[in-house]
């Protein structure tokens, strides 16, 4: 992939009445020049004219044809230069303007065009997110990308929770573990991890480019230190710290971990405890992941 | 805390867990990973059937430690390795033995067994016991 390279192009025989009562029902745009001539040719239009939005739709369609999988459309900008007559023969192209790389992908920029009877009708630019088609054979499993998606070291967020007496009484019946609401039990603070709750997820992007079948893991050990007990009515903010990326041969393949550690800290900005949270993957590198 | 000697055992605690329990836990932690309640998925990924929390059984393990040392005492450090997989309606024994003791504490070796006696879940703990215990 360089720039020059030539995006494979798509074509429409015909973008009919159809295709455009569809679009027009499925965006909720039901502005006459579309499919009405008398109301086309009261706007100087020779008949009804293909909707701008549509031809996007369709340039898009052409970049994730062109990608097949590897990558992701992260940009699209279209300037709508003329309009199309609904029953023009479309063609939609583009090429490669430059390939720089980042964390997890190479950035490509495109310039991409929509071509009728009249020449150039849409002209417009893109960025997709393409991952590289090659892992060192030291990184199989894109260690070193994950350790920049995660910041490895560095403080990656600080999230805050209000532990109600609700939250802790709820925990309690869930594990079944009576005891009071006023004190949570000592697992507590895997309701106060952010990557559990989804409220960040650095590497899932470098995750899914990891081209081999997955064939297990999970939560590999998690640890936890009070300096006091959690109880209802802290106000906790959690500070998550990725410590450690690495990978290894286990019995169920290649083992990816990666462990990251929180310290909740309670109002006063003293710390109530710390964890350790580790993350196991396993991949057979002899079987590619399904698309 | 004056009785207890190195090689104590702690009373131990059976849990049955239920997919009820997966979907109650799962929103109690807020830990919404498929794999614990979503039957096609587990499939998917090579499982018979949904899977236990690691996290779960790490508080069953916390529970076990709790009962035995009572409301005075106070977990100080707590961790787990997670071995095996753990299956609904599979019967999860929670074990554990005092492995030292000193003034204020007491070390305790944890561990979980599924029905074939195999240990799913290994773990440590340091409890500390106030003046009067």
């Amino acid at each position: 992939m360089r720039a020059g390279d030539t995006i494979p192009e798509l074509s429409v025989d015909a973008a009919t009445m159809e295709h455009i009562v569809r679009w027009s029902a499925a965006i909720d745009d039901y502005t006459p020049i579309h499919f009405d001539p008398e109301a086309a040719a009261a706007r100087g239009m020779d008949g009804p004219v293909v909707n701008g939005p549509w031809k996007a739709a369709l340039l898009a369609r052409m970049l994730e044809s062109w990608l097949d999988g590897r990558g992701t459309v992260a940009r699209l900008d279209c300037r709508y230069r003329k309009p199309d007559l609904v029953g023009a023969a479309l063609t939609f192209g583009g090429a490669v303007t430059a390939v720089t790389a980042a964390a997890g992908h190479d950035v490509v920029e495109c310039d991409v065009w929509v071509a009728g009877a009249g020449g150039r009708t849409v002209t417009g630019s893109a960025t997709v997110h393409m991952r590289p088609a090659h892992d060192g054979e030291s990184d199989t499993l894109a260690t070193e990308r994950l350790k920049s998606a995660v910041r490895l070291g560095q403080e990656l967020g600080r999230f805050t929770y209000e532990v109600t007496a609700g939250d802790i009484a709820r925990f309690r019946a869930a594990v079944g573990d009576p005891g009071p609401d006023t004190v949570a039990p000592v697992t507590f603070y895997a309701a106060l991890d952010p990557v559990e709750r989804r409220d960040i997820l650095p590497d899932a992007e470098v995750l899914d480019e990891i081209p081999y079948a997955r064939t297990g893991g999970g939560n590999a050990f998690n640890e936890v230190e009070y300096e006091r007990p959690i109880r209802a009515g802290d106000v906790i903010t959690v500070v998550t710290t990725y410590t450690d990326v690495y990978e290894r041969d286990g019995g169920s393949g290649r083992l990816l971990f990666r462990v990251r550690t929180n310290d909740l800290l309670d109002a006063a900005g003293d710390l109530v405890a710390r964890t350790r949270m580790g993350h196991v993957m396993a991949y057979d590198l002899k079987r590619r992941a399904r698309a | 805390m004056r009785d207890v000697e190195v090689g104590d055992r702690l009373p131990a605690l059976v849990k049955v867990v239920t997919t009820e329990q997966l979907v109650r836990y799962a929103g109690a932690a807020n830990d919404y990973a498929r794999i614990h309640y979503d039957h096609a998925h587990a499939r998917e990924r090579g499982f018979a059937g949904v899977i236990v929390h690691g996290l779960l059984k790490a508080a069953f393990l916390s529970q076990l430690v709790t009962q035995w040392c009572g409301p005075d005492a106070r977990v100080r450090r707590f961790a787990v390795q997670y071995r095996r997989n753990d299956f609904p309606a599979q019967p999860i024994t929670c074990h554990g033995r005092v492995t030292a003791r000193s003034a204020g504490s007491v070390e305790l070796e944890l561990w979980t067994e599924n029905p074939e006696r195999q240990v799913t879940t290994k773990g440590t703990a340091t409890v500390e016991f106030g003046p009067d215990a």
